[in-house]
């Protein structure tokens, strides 16, 4: 990483921005611009976020908004209301009030003497959420959109579902959104209210766990922040970023068939953070990327960049399965358009074992142990721990396989994998998974793509109806997008599972599936070679401006294990992370902060799933110490989730709130 | 289970029984003997694991029971161990036997014996028991030889297959720690001091003895009395158990001996049958003194009539880690090896087992360092510790499997099924595991038997013969003796694997097995059904009064496997705790601990290390001792590297401190030079 000092302009910062509302609400902002755009304006870039830019984003924005300024751009943090050192509450993700504030920030952005009236938004995640979102609402002022690890379908492609299944992530998320929510603003910005402001924080609205737990089908609320609800609502250019190591990379393909506005699309090899940094490597000079797409939307300067193709991917070589990549081999490839004409669907017909060969006869039955998909690693990695899929060897026994011959010459794939599967269950709830992988010559399994089902989804996700047992179902299983070269000399496997933990939530009873193989097939979405790939111009080398002045004070760590009980058979997915404690030098802020996860199941019991998140941070300034300590356990029974969520809060060494909650809700199928 | 405190004898205890051997040795022995005029036989049980304080509680169960019914028992610490004086340096040693041969006499020649003796005993006690009967002592007239074996090398806890079992050094450190327990003050005086002094001074890990013969050499064929069974003229009753390590040894026994011979082999682990989990257990001590009756009193108790192999045929059940009873029914063979039972011949196509061989594309298989972990502990102690084999499915994912069709019948085994392979190693040391599976309907594997062969040792246990690398090779796999019934509708499945963690030391290096489909066959032995099988009946469970003791601490276990994502380092960690007992006849209390950790990285198979802690404490009288052993095995380069310490505490205090450290080539140097490194080992 280079990283850049000298500017076309010279950078200033103003950290005590407070943006009025018209309802009287502030919201805190910090912005990086340059010294002289009082005389010289500059468009604004706005990300908005509640992950605390005082302390929780800092690092990254200092690599990224100093390098906009530098440019001659606004780089723009803004703490959503109810956030970091912004007044009010903040009762959910992606409601219509943070839009409403996010169109007035825009406005009051456009007016300020030093902007030159445009403003584009970028974001990674809830950023990249909100990004679309707000554009459907088409603010004036607003421009262009980055939109990076994010979706169109809150329903389809978040944290909160998949293929109608509920996604353990969820809780996890929900457990980090309350430790997140239930924290001070800096006392140092805001003045003597900070107390209050924190107390108020603290209520019920914080463990929004409970509220999410009563949307479990694709209702109103899932409708609501989604834009693929409608594309032509978004009337400003977007740029869709992510990475095929992230959960989120659907929504780029779906975006660019659905929007109608001028569109790219860029898939790394990335997990869910800013390609400039992001693992597996390689990294790409984002910010200059970025920079022809300002240019170009934002200041009207010709840079080139609508006239490459649509689409750039990065397409996957083979690998042996890793929990960790540094980098991940392969090239960059590109279609003009998306869908791309070029690509169709490959058949491939399941036999007994087989793909690809000749259809088999009959039924294959599969009831897997509920620790199927313990190989699976998260379903958003972040990369730079040991999250993502491992050996799926280990899985192979409690699914069904069927493995192609050995591969004569290089299959390349790009798109979404889709199961057409024939199928009965005997249990009025069942899910099926289907895990595309690539068999190595000595036996390792390394994952391509994987999709779930509900199968009381199958006629929809927001009409789930109850499994008839053993009637036979025609359903479809689209599995991820991905980019990958099956190499010569490899194997294609495709492995059905009815249990995918800790990824998924399991169904309340273990179900056995059979599977009609001469009516059931895998389609592979298979690119011819592109000669003009060779050509595209290479991204710039990666830059960032420099990193955050801080101290550390506490070193953290991070340690993953999957423990088995071979007394009770229960297996442990644990994290125990120590983030460390920090001080940053610029405003003289200590911040700590660790957290305990473990996601447990008996593999002959799907009631026995329990998931359960640990979190605590810390700040302190001279004689100020503050201590949040959250907790977050969820359990199914038959019938219904049960969430349980505890919270205490340390002013120095007096208990300033203690609370706890529990829900029971109905599963509603799931 | 009935508990017997009447019984036709009253029973008369004698504790301390001593013997003076004829070097002067003083061996202390408890003596159950019937109250009667009538000369009785006597029956010798010898072993080194303390018989006022290690094995009493199974003593008291048993012994006094047949006393009662009119056989002597006399329950003998072998020298060095116990209340006996002189020092233990190794199992089975000559010593040892020759000991057994003067104390068979000296019974013999007791006025109140007949001068019918019998030997009988478990593991330790059944080997010994085997190897005394080769020396043939005159009066020694017959035997009972449980959960043993008759071939060192082939079938103990130092090797399998010419592969080195883990358990090895576990029980080594099991031995280093209980040799360093002093006599009991109680029963041997002020001289318990001096002769525990003797003991410490000679307390090594005996594993570095038996590291250092990795062959089957002339040290293993001393006391395997499969090297010459005619030597054997007194009558034997081999026992055994399918859930335990040693059960192969009784077929072997029945069909190599030449004096008169019977067999029981049923659903127990590594106990004696009227005790123990899982069951269902039987009427042992009644089955033992018809045995008895008629070698020892010449009364006519039926017994040589009847079968000569009683098996327990195993139902097909779930797989757990433990099992309080099985399920299943008695089979009879009035012959062994019997020509009822046939073979059926099943082909390893491609991916499939099929009854005609069909070629096809070349097969491979790389197993990780660390498959095997569910494949449950050698040994399989039962009870209540989770050590069997659970569902087998993860390591299928992990091996090369081949799957028969449904069964259109239910399958019964009866023996062992045996393995032809056609196959080539990528490297010059390499181990193939076979594991024979019972697949449900629903995909659940469970093992049936299994088998393993170090490849250098294809051509014979005598010497190891590196790999041909990459050069079809033919071997034969031994997969252990089953009694099983698969039912109708379960597929068989074959798995061959290349690692065996945490039962079997890894090779040195990651190895791929390639092989052709259609050139490799299994042979099953299958046994008909018969309709004779429903008259075998055991007796119910009867045993003695038990010991009075109290539970100071209670036991408990844990049984761990912890995969530490990141480095992908597995740490399997097995720990029991027996907590503290007071036996309270005897103002004697007891304490022990162990904790046994494999850890290896997945794909490094050179990173493998086994530490075994064994901890023993002992409070008799003014002894008030601990002892705590710790024995560690990895790799250094391709060496094998053994260390171990000793430190014996009394009363809290740190008395004596020993350590080794011994260093052996297990696999030669050269023979890894051939082949190229591998991509992607370790991370």
């Amino acid at each position: 990483m280079t990283i850049r000092k000298d500017y076309p302009r010279q950078i200033t910062v103003m950290r005590d921005v407070f943006i009025p509302l018209k309802d009287g609400t502030r919201l805190a902002a910090q912005i990086w611009l340059p010294v002289d755009a009082d005389k010289d304006p500059v468009p604004a870039i706005l990300e908005y976020l509640p992950y605390r830019k005082r302390d929780g984003t800092s690092e990254r924005d200092a690599v990224t908004h100093p390098y906009y300024a530098g440019f001659g751009y606004a780089g723009v943090r803004v703490d959503i209301r109810g956030t970091g050192d912004s007044e009010g509450i903040l009762y959910d993700e992606y409601s219509k009030q943070e839009q409403d504030d996010g169109l007035e920030v825009i406005a009051w952005l456009a007016k300020q003497k030093w902007c030159s009236g445009a403003v584009g938004m970028i974001g990674i995640s809830w950023g990249g959420f909100n990004g679309l979102q707000i554009a459907a609402r088409r603010p004036k002022a607003l421009k262009a959109v980055v939109t990076l690890c994010s979706t169109d379908d809150r329903y389809a492609d978040d944290i909160h579902a998949m293929g109608g299944t509920l996604l353990v992530d969820k809780v996890s998320w929900g457990a980090t959104m309350f430790s997140i929510l239930t924290t001070p603003p800096d006392p140092a910005l805001v003045g003597d209210k900070w107390r209050q402001m924190w107390l108020d924080r603290m209520g019920d609205h914080a463990l929004w766990l409970l509220d999410w737990h009563e949307h479990l089908r694709r209702d109103s609320f899932f409708e609501h922040g989604s834009v693929c609800e409608n594309y032509r609502a978004i009337k400003c250019p977007v740029y869709a970023v992510g990475g095929w190591a992230d959960g989120y990379s659907n929504a780029v393909f779906r975006l660019l068939k659905g929007l109608k506005v001028p569109r790219k699309g860029l898939v790394g090899p990335w997990a869910h953070k800013y390609p400039h940094f992001a693992k597996p490597g390689p990294q790409i000079g984002f910010l200059q990327e970025t920079l022809r797409w300002w240019d170009k939307w934002l200041k009207g300067i010709e840079t080139g960049i609508m006239d490459e193709p649509m689409l750039r991917v990065w397409m996957q070589d083979p690998v042996p399965p890793r929990r960790y990549y540094e980098t991940r081999p392969g090239r960059w490839v590109a279609e003009d358009v998306w869908p791309s004409k070029r690509i169709k669907p490959k058949r491939m017909a399941f036999g007994h074992g087989t793909l690809g060969g000749k259809a088999g006869k009959g039924v294959l039955s599969i009831s897997s142990p509920e620790t199927v998909g313990q190989t699976a690693g998260r379903f958003c990695p972040y990369g730079l721990e040991p999250d993502l899929p491992d050996d799926q060897r280990i899985e192979a026994g409690g699914s069904l396989v069927f493995d192609s011959p050995v591969l004569e010459e290089d299959a390349e794939m790009l798109g979404a994998a889709i199961v057409q599967l024939e199928v009965s269950a005997d249990k009025p709830n069942a899910k099926v998974v289907a895990v595309l992988s690539e068999v190595l010559p000595d036996g390792a399994v390394t994952r391509v793509s994987y999709g779930v089902l509900n199968l009381t989804h199958r006629n929809g996700h927001a009409a789930p109806e109850a499994i008839r047992p053993g009637e036979v179902m025609r359903v479809t299983v689209r599995l991820n997008e991905t980019a990958h070269r099956f190499a010569k000399g490899n194997r294609i496997r495709m492995a059905l599972s009815t249990a995918y933990w800790p990824i998924i939530w399991p169904s309340p009873e273990t179900a056995t599936l059979s599977v009609h193989l001469d009516r059931s097939r895998l389609e592979i979405p298979a690119r011819p070679s592109r000669p003009e790939d060779k050509e595209l111009a290479p991204f710039l080398p990666r830059e960032s401006s420099p990193p955050l002045r801080q101290t550390v004070l506490r070193d953290g760590y991070s340690h993953w294990s999957i423990e088995q009980d071979f007394a009770t058979g229960v297996m442990d997915h644990k994290r125990d992370t120590d983030d460390g404690e920090r001080r940053i030098e610029e405003i003289d802020w200590t911040v700590g902060s660790r957290s305990r996860r473990s996601n447990a199941i008996n593999p002959h019991d799907p009631l026995s799933a329990r998931s359960s998140y640990w979190n605590e941070k810390t700040y302190k300034r001279g004689d100020l110490s503050l201590r949040i300590v959250t907790g977050v356990d969820m359990c199914a029974e038959l019938e219904h989730f049960v969430i349980e969520g505890r919270l205490e809060a340390y002013e120095g060494e007096r208990e300033v709130i203690r609370r706890e909650w529990k829900k029971k809700v109905p599963r509603d199928y799931v | 289970m009935t508990v017997r405190a009447t019984f036709p004898f009253e029973v008369e205890t004698i504790d301390p029984y001593w013997i003076v051997l004829s070097d002067g040795t003083r061996i202390a022995t408890t003596v159950w003997r019937p109250v009667t005029d009538e000369p009785v036989p006597v029956v010798c049980e010898m072993i080194p694991y303390r018989r006022r304080d290690g094995t009493v509680l199974r003593d008291l169960d048993m012994h006094p029971w047949t006393a009662g019914h009119g056989i002597a028992v006399a329950r003998i610490d072998i020298r060095g161990s116990g209340d006996s004086d002189g020092v233990l340096l190794d199992e089975y040693l000559p010593q040892e036997q020759q000991d057994a041969v003067e104390i068979i006499a000296h019974f013999a020649a007791a006025p109140w014996s007949n001068g019918n003796i019998g030997m009988a005993g478990i593991s330790w006690g059944g080997f010994n028991a085997l190897q005394v009967a080769a020396l043939r002592p005159p009066a020694l007239k017959a035997i009972i030889t449980l959960c043993s074996t008759d071939d060192r090398y082939a079938d103990d806890i130092h090797y399998m297959g010419g592969a080195l079992l883990t358990e090895d050094v576990i029980w080594s450190n099991f031995m280093l720690a209980l040799n360093a327990l002093p006599p009991d003050p109680q029963i041997v005086g002020g001289r318990w001091r001096e002769m525990w002094r003797q003991r410490l001074a000679v307390d090594r890990s005996w594993s570095e003895n038996w590291l250092e013969h990795p062959e089957r050499d002339a040290y293993w064929r001393q006391g395997s009395v499969g090297e010459d069974f005619a030597a054997i003229e007194a009558a034997v009753l081999a026992v055994g158990g399918w859930d335990d390590s040693y059960s192969n040894a009784i077929p072997r026994l029945l069909a190599g001996l030449s004096a008169p011979s019977k067999g029981i082999i049923g659903p127990w682990t590594h106990t004696y049958p009227c005790r123990g989990s899982p069951g269902p257990n039987i009427g042992y001590l009644q089955e033992a003194l018809r045995w008895w009756r008629h070698w020892l009193l010449g009364q006519d108790t039926g017994i040589m009539s009847e079968p000569k192999l009683r098996a327990w045929i195993g139902d097909s059940e779930r797989p757990a880690p433990f099992y309080d009873t099985h399920k299943g029914s008695w089979v009879a063979e009035e012959e062994w090896p019997s020509p009822r039972i046939g073979t059926h011949l099943r082909f390893l196509n491609s991916r499939v087992l099929a009854a005609a061989p069909e070629t096809g594309a070349t097969m491979s298989v790389c197993s990780p360092a660390t498959a095997g972990t569910d494949c449950g502990r050698w040994g399989g102690y039962g009870g209540t510790s989770p050590d069997m084999p659970i569902d087998q499915r993860r390591e299928d994912g992990l091996a090369l499997t081949f799957d028969s069709e449904p069964l259109a019948d239910d399958l019964i085994l009866l023996g062992a099924p045996v393995l032809a392979i056609e196959a080539s190693v990528d490297r010059p040391s390499a181990t193939v595991v076979a594991r024979l599976c019972d697949v449900f309907p629903d995909g659940t594997s469970v093992l049936v038997t299994s088998g393993v062969l170090d490849l250098r040792y294809r051509q014979g246990r005598e010497a190891a013969h590196a790999c041909p690398v990459d050069v079809p090779i033919h071997f034969e796999i031994r997969l252990n003796d089953v009694g099983r019934r698969i039912p109708r509708g379960h597929r068989l499945r074959l798995a061959l694997a290349t690692a065996h963690w945490h039962m079997l030391w890894p090779d040195p290096e990651l190895v791929t097995l390639s092989l052709a489909p259609g050139r490799s066959r299994l042979s099953l032995p299958i046994r008909p059904p018969h309709s004779g099988d429903s008259h075998i009946r055991f007796e119910p469970v009867e045993t003695a009064p038990p010991a009075p003791v109290s539970v100071l601490v209670p036991a408990t276990e844990r049984r761990i496997v912890e995969d530490d994502v990141g480095t992908g380092l597995r740490k399997i960690v097995l720990t029991t705790d027996y907590g503290t007992v007071r036996f309270d006849d005897r103002a004697i209390e007891t304490s022990a601990f162990a904790r046994d950790s494999f850890t290896m990285l997945h794909h490094a198979p050179l990173s493998a290390c086994i530490e075994s802690e064994y901890g023993l404490a002992l409070v008799s009288g003014e002894a008030d001792i601990a002892s705590r052993a710790v024995s560690i095995l990895r790799y250094e380069g391709n060496t094998l590297l053994l260390q171990w310490r000793l430190e014996v505490r009394e009363a809290g205090v740190l008395l004596h401190q020993a350590a080794g450290r011994r260093q052996v080539v297990r696999h030669r140097y050269e023979e890894h030079q051939t082949g190229s490194p591998k991509p992607d080992e370790g991370r």
